[in-house]
């Protein structure tokens, strides 16, 4: 069967795609701040407040067994429910946000512990305070264990972002779904949308595999 | 949440629509097994691809991971699912076409999870075969797979879980498994607090034990190599 490609109809709307890109990205960097703060704090009440570690696990396997998606939905649909309504960009933030926080909270906690005890005994018997020993000893080493781990969770989100269009929220998938059934021409559309997708990730991969050979620690 | 809404959870309202929603299951779990088979066999055939010794497989070998793995899945089903047919002018069911797309995009990160397992096997132990007078089909089956899989099932197991997660976005492009069952009965009895409760335990009770025995996997051949 011959197909007759014309992508006409991508450059006409391709204003209206790149909005949608805008979203994505936007979607991106909100989540990604926020989930690095939620992530950084659940990995030091978890080291530090022993006692409520079964909460936190309980958090944490929750959001890596279940699929994001179900979260998204269950956070747009379900909460409501309980008297809680977000617009659907925000039910996307806090869903990808808890999401991510669950998995960089497991990095941050790993490159943390992978630091020796003896290098926090060392410091403390030089007379540093804890938060000395924790700020001048302990992060700079954790820090480089911990950034090609978060290198490759940022481009995971560049692309889990997409999932925020069951929602509604308009970034460039949901554009591309509403554009391709509007205009009868999905093939255009979406082969356009998906060379756009792999144009911003590919660098973005290249990029983190870069970082996780510049930082690699040699033992 | 409200003492209503927690109270309503046990309504026999939810109950009843149970048996509508562990059909979706099923069809979860059958098409995450046979997607997980299917990825497998892409994965072994497209890493051996990157090994190769002739330019161009490696390059489409290397072609074929790096845009499925820079692109989301929600769009390369989307595509398969309505681009795809109008180029071939085959159609395709949903389930076909999931199937399909899920298979391409987990098939590409098995690839290289099977690529840096069999890259991980010292070349030392291969040099030794060939001296023995072993075949390249010898040397890569009895010394280098078996040495390899216990290297690879750590990562595998995780990206069994993975996929097990993906396939609930087969729902966008309307496969009836278990998000989608739960969402088009949701208009209707306007539970959604708790259909999609019941949806996150069912993927909850199969995924963590999954999730379980990729951690204990890691756990063990950390303490293997340590040993």
């Amino acid at each position: 069967m011959e197909y007759h490609w014309n992508f006409d109809v991508v450059w006409s709307n391709l204003p209206f795609l790149l909005m949608g890109l805008e979203y994505t990205v936007l979607l991106t960097a909100v989540s990604m701040s926020l989930g690095l703060m939620l992530g950084l704090s659940i990995a030091l009440i978890r080291i530090r407040f022993t006692r409520i570690r079964a909460a936190i696990v309980l958090y944490v396997e929750t959001f890596r067994a279940t699929p994001l998606l179900v979260q998204l939905v269950w956070i747009y649909n379900a909460l409501p429910a309980s008297g809680l309504r977000f617009d659907p960009f925000w039910s996307a933030v806090i869903a990808l946000t808890l999401n991510l926080g669950a998995y960089l909270s497991e990095i941050f906690r790993a490159g943390i512990i992978s630091v020796s005890k003896g290098q926090t005994h060392a410091g403390l018997a030089l007379g540093m305070t804890p938060a000395q020993v924790a700020r001048v000893v302990v992060l700079p080493q954790a820090v480089r264990r911990i950034i090609p781990p978060v290198a490759s969770m940022w481009v995971g989100l560049f692309k889990d972002t997409s999932l925020a269009s069951a929602i509604a929220v308009a970034e460039l998938s949901y554009r591309a779904n509403i554009l391709s059934a509007r205009t009868y021409r999905p093939v255009e559309i979406l082969t356009a949308v998906a060379v756009l997708y792999f144009v911003i990730t590919y660098p973005q991969a290249r990029m983190a595999h870069w970082i996780s050979n510049a930082t690699r620690v040699r033992e | 949440m409200s003492r209503g809404v927690a109270l309503e959870m046990f309504s026999p309202l939810i109950w009843h629509q149970l048996p509508f929603l562990l059909v979706g299951f099923r069809t979860t779990l059958y098409v995450s097994g046979i997607c997980l088979v299917l990825a497998t066999v892409v994965g072994i055939v497209v890493a051996l691809g990157l090994l190769s010794r002739l330019f161009v497989v490696r390059a489409i070998a290397g072609l074929y991971i790096d845009f499925f793995r820079s692109t989301p899945l929600l769009i390369q089903l989307v595509w398969v699912y309505y681009a795809l047919p109008l180029l071939t002018g085959y159609s395709m069911t949903s389930l076909e076409a999931g199937i399909l797309g899920l298979t391409l995009y987990e098939g590409s990160y098995l690839t290289e999870i099977f690529r840096s397992g069999i890259m991980s096997v010292a070349t030392g132990h291969i040099d030794a075969g060939r001296a023995l007078g072993m075949t390249s089909w010898q040397v890569f089956h009895q010394i280098v797979l078996p040495q390899a899989a216990v290297r690879m099932l750590p990562a595998f197991t995780g990206q069994a879980l993975t996929l097990l997660k993906d396939s609930s976005i087969l729902s966008i492009i309307a496969v009836q498994e278990l998000l989608w069952q739960a969402e088009s009965v949701i208009p209707i009895t306007l539970h959604s607090m708790q259909m999609l409760t019941v949806v996150a335990i069912l993927y909850f009770a199969v995924g963590f034990p999954v999730a379980l025995l990729s951690n204990r996997l890691h756990a063990r051949w950390a303490f293997d190599q340590g040993a």
